[in-house]
């Protein structure tokens, strides 16, 4: 009995772990297991336990880079990489909160609306709005992405569409919303206003001592001097070897002598003629060489180049047209040939018989077109420096090493400028916020802050800048963030609490002005008129004019102080509400501007909604 | 060590003990993933329908004109909503519904349909969004109260935003300027926090402002 039992139980267990295992596979699948099974050192983030790899944020960040870059709109150096991947990783959050709830809410695109998707993208057709397979796998190698991989990320984007759209896409705007919207924004206002300057107090202001030091106590953090730098310098510009290098009178004209022949050869045109004949053995060649030679002399003597070609070539195709061959590039026929035509001058003029892999030719020269090649003085320069070029190259790496090895070696950047013969230069005090010219350049920058120099004294290696010299530096002195005394910024502070006293008297009067005004009286003088005016006018200061629209008809008037101290006394007139169109297509307009605002609103409520209920973790 | 016979003999005796029940847990579990299988294809083939509907409605919706598109739509409409209707793809069929009803102005035929979309969604977004054009409706209506209880949850959560600018709309209709402006405050800070502007609602906040402050 006992023993039944025993071998019931068992065979429920194994019916249990058997049905266990199976259920895991199918659910799953094989990767489930081992992926359980082994953490991701590259992790940079988890979203509701799915993990986000620093491999995919660096992937995503450098296609945003490339696409930049593409772009031309922005310079490499000012490029932070960071904040490209913060951008990215934010994105890639976004949308694996995406993917999961799409999976969640059992979304999907089957395989054939992906394919559909393919093939309706522009940037696979030809003009002709067709698909074109070629297009397809070249443009995907360019991005480094295969098919397979493509189809995944575009059957992801398809069902994030779906999720996002379903909300955007559902957006309606309702005809009193368009009229509201019509009478708030297009609303105008009648009003106007007068300025009563800070300046006019100032010669009143007196700041005594004690609320001069009172203020410095108080606000002892703004008077601090920023972390700063005095660097000795030498730069070495490689242009600067030009000077002591020679080129003679001789190799200039060699070099000014390749320069007209390739240019002559590049860019003179020549049209020609000719005349065929081939053979097959020496005797036929005697022949063909005597029947050219005859022709020659004809041609010589009178008769017509292209009659005898006609009668006479083998060429059969330029026969017809008198052995016409057109313009002839230089390289493009058999260098014989083309050796004996640009020998030739004169139009008409007819070369001596030329053997070539076709045969024997007789060549008239129709038309030539010299390029113009100018005097060796017009680019005497340009040749020295391309003369120069090989031995300045190598100069120059000369003179870099020198200098790495004798900034690595030397205790002193002086000693480094005496034993290369480069000038010492001592910098102004440079402040890491305002760093001028080439001080300001990343690599610069980095070096200038760096512990190496700031704390260990160390002369740099050249650093190259953006104009192709170097810059080699060490600290002279050095200045972290610290403490001005109150003598040092005393005017300063003074400056500031006249300006913050005047501002305040200007206030004041305007706040009697403001009072007599709402105690009915009148206030004449400077008073400036706006009328019809729009919530973006330009026809008064922007502060002033939302200070107009703030108003009301039950509290027709108020101040406003300005940026620069001054304040302002603004009184409304006339609030007139915006015009409703009649015009249908100006509604129909607005209609789609509104839904496309709310359109996009709604998705990123969407995507902030999922960031609410999800689970982030970042490492 | 025990000899082969041995050995033969004890593998025999935990067949003769376990084999039938391996063989039927065996049998059992490939019958159990064969089942999965099959529904778990069936469910892909259902909502890969459902998903091509979807897309051709919005694609009507988005892109076609005249009459055909609403009656095109409509059809649609009615076959994600009945065939499908525990899906997703129903809810968006609804708030479609929704908004071809507003645009011939049938404004109790949209409600009707919001409301549906409301009662049968699972997802907490559409539901707000629902929620929020409901009382959008009802606020052209000038049933100011329903609309203000419907808007009236917990947690906007990502809305919260539009939730607060339409109940300032609606305190501002009852003549509450201090409740509506303070619903314009948090609904001003909860777009500034996500780093959008709202210009509208500045305005409106604007013409509330209390004198004296800037």
């Amino acid at each position: 009995m006992l023993v039944k039992i025993r071998e019931k139980s068992r065979g429920i267990v194994a019916y249990f772990l058997v049905g266990l295992i199976a259920i895991a596979f199918s659910m799953w699948g094989m990767d489930s297991l081992f992926t359980a099974m082994r953490g991701d050192p590259n992790e940079l983030a988890r979203v509701n336990g799915e993990s986000i790899s620093q491999f995919q944020v660096d992937r995503m960040a450098q296609q945003q880079m490339r696409q930049l870059l593409q772009s031309g709109q922005i310079d490499p150096e000012q490029l932070d990489m960071n904040l490209l991947r913060q951008f990215s990783l934010n994105q890639l959050i976004q949308e694996e909160l995406l993917r999961q709830k799409a999976a969640d809410l059992n979304m999907r695109v089957s395989d054939r609306q992906v394919e559909r998707q393919i093939v309706r993208m522009r940037a696979f057709q030809d003009e002709n709005g067709r698909f074109q397979q070629e297009t397809f796998t070249q443009l995907l190698r360019q991005e480094g992405l295969s098919p397979a991989a493509f189809r995944a990320q575009l059957h992801e984007d398809l069902v994030n569409q779906q999720l996002l759209g379903g909300l955007s896409d559902s957006e309606f705007v309702l005809a009193s919303e368009l009229t509201e919207f019509q009478l708030l924004v297009g609303q105008q206002r009648d009003y106007r206003y007068r300025v009563i300057a800070a300046e006019d107090f100032i010669s009143q202001v007196r700041i005594t001592d004690e609320a001069l030091e009172a203020f410095y106590r108080e606000q002892i953090a703004r008077f601090m001097t920023p972390e700063q730098i005095r660097v000795d310098y030498l730069i070495f510009d490689p242009a600067s070897l030009v000077a002591g290098m020679n080129v003679s009178e001789e190799e200039l004209q060699q070099e000014y002598q390749r320069y007209a022949d390739t240019l002559r050869s590049q860019s003179s045109s020549y049209s020609a003629a000719h005349i065929l004949l081939t053979y097959s053995n020496n005797a036929e060649k005697q022949a063909a060489t005597q029947r050219l030679q005859e022709a020659r002399q004809e041609v010589l003597a009178g008769a017509d180049f292209a009659e005898l070609a006609r009668d006479l070539s083998e060429d059969l195709a330029t026969a017809r047209r008198g052995g016409e061959l057109g313009p002839v590039q230089p390289g493009s026929l058999n260098a014989a040939f083309e050796t004996a035509l640009f020998a030739m001058s004169e139009p008409g003029q007819v070369s001596e018989v030329v053997e070539t892999e076709f045969g024997l030719h007789l060549i008239q020269l129709l038309a030539r077109e010299d390029a113009s090649v100018p005097p060796l003085n017009e680019v005497r320069e340009e040749l020295r420096s391309r003369l120069l070029a090989q031995p300045l190259r190598a100069a120059t790496s000369d003179k870099l090493e020198q200098l790495r090895n004798l900034s690595f070696s030397s205790e002193s950047l002086k000693e480094v400028a005496e034993a290369s013969g480069i000038e010492l230069h001592q910098s102004g005090w440079l402040v890491r916020e305002t760093l001028p010219s080439f001080w300001a350049e990343s690599a610069v920058r980095e070096a200038l802050f760096s512990r190496d120099v700031i704390e260990d004294g160390w002369i740099t290696e050249p650093l190259r800048l953006q104009d192709g010299r170097y810059l080699v530096l060490a600290r002279d002195a050095y200045q972290p963030r610290q403490q001005q005394p109150l003598e040092a910024v005393a005017d300063e502070v003074r400056e500031h609490l006249t300006q913050v006293q005047a501002t305040k008297m200007a206030r004041e009067a305007a706040t009697t002005q403001l009072e007599q005004l709402q105690a009915g009286e009148t206030l004449r003088g400077n008073w400036r008129e706006i009328t019809g005016a729009t919530r973006n006018t330009q026809n008064a200061p922007r502060d002033i004019n939302r200070e107009a629209f703030r108003l009301s008809n039950n509290n027709t008037a108020g101040l406003v102080t300005l940026a620069n101290g001054d304040t302002a006394l603004v009184e409304l007139q006339r609030v007139q509400q915006g015009e409703v169109s009649q015009d249908q297509a100006e509604l129909a307009q607005l209609r789609r501007l509104l839904l496309e605002d709310r359109g996009y609103r709604l998705q990123a409520g969407f995507v902030k909604q999922l960031e609410s209920e999800a689970k982030i973790e970042l490492r | 060590m025990r000899s082969d016979e041995e050995q033969l003999e004890s593998l025999k005796e935990w067949w003769s003990k376990n084999g039938k029940s391996l063989i039927a847990g065996v049998v059992v579990a490939v019958a159990g993933v064969g089942g999965w299988k099959a529904w778990e294809s069936h469910q892909i083939s259902k909502a890969e329908s459902a998903s091509q509907l979807y897309s051709e409605l919005s694609q009507i919706v988005m892109n076609g004109t005249g009459e055909s598109r609403d009656q095109q739509a409509d059809a649609l409409i009615a076959r994600l909503t009945g065939d499908f209707s525990k899906s997703v793809y129903a809810d968006y069929a609804r708030l479609f519904a929704a908004r071809l009803a507003v645009e011939r102005d049938e404004l109790d035929q949209a409600q009707s349909h919001l409301r549906a979309a409301l009662d049968s969604t699972r997802v907490e977004a559409i539901e707000l969004v629902a929620r929020l054009r409901l009382a959008r409706i009802l606020n052209s209506q000038e049933r100011v109260d329903e609309a203000l209880s419907l808007l009236s949850v917990p947690n906007a959560g990502g809305f919260t935003a539009e939730f607060e600018a339409l109940r300032g709309d609606l305190l501002m209709s009852k003549g509450d300027a201090l409740q509506a402006r303070e619903a314009y405050q948090k609904a001003l800070e909860a777009s500034r926090a996500a780093g959008e502007s709202a210009p509208l609602v500045e305005m409106k906040l604007d013409s509330l402002a209390i004198h004296g402050d800037a």
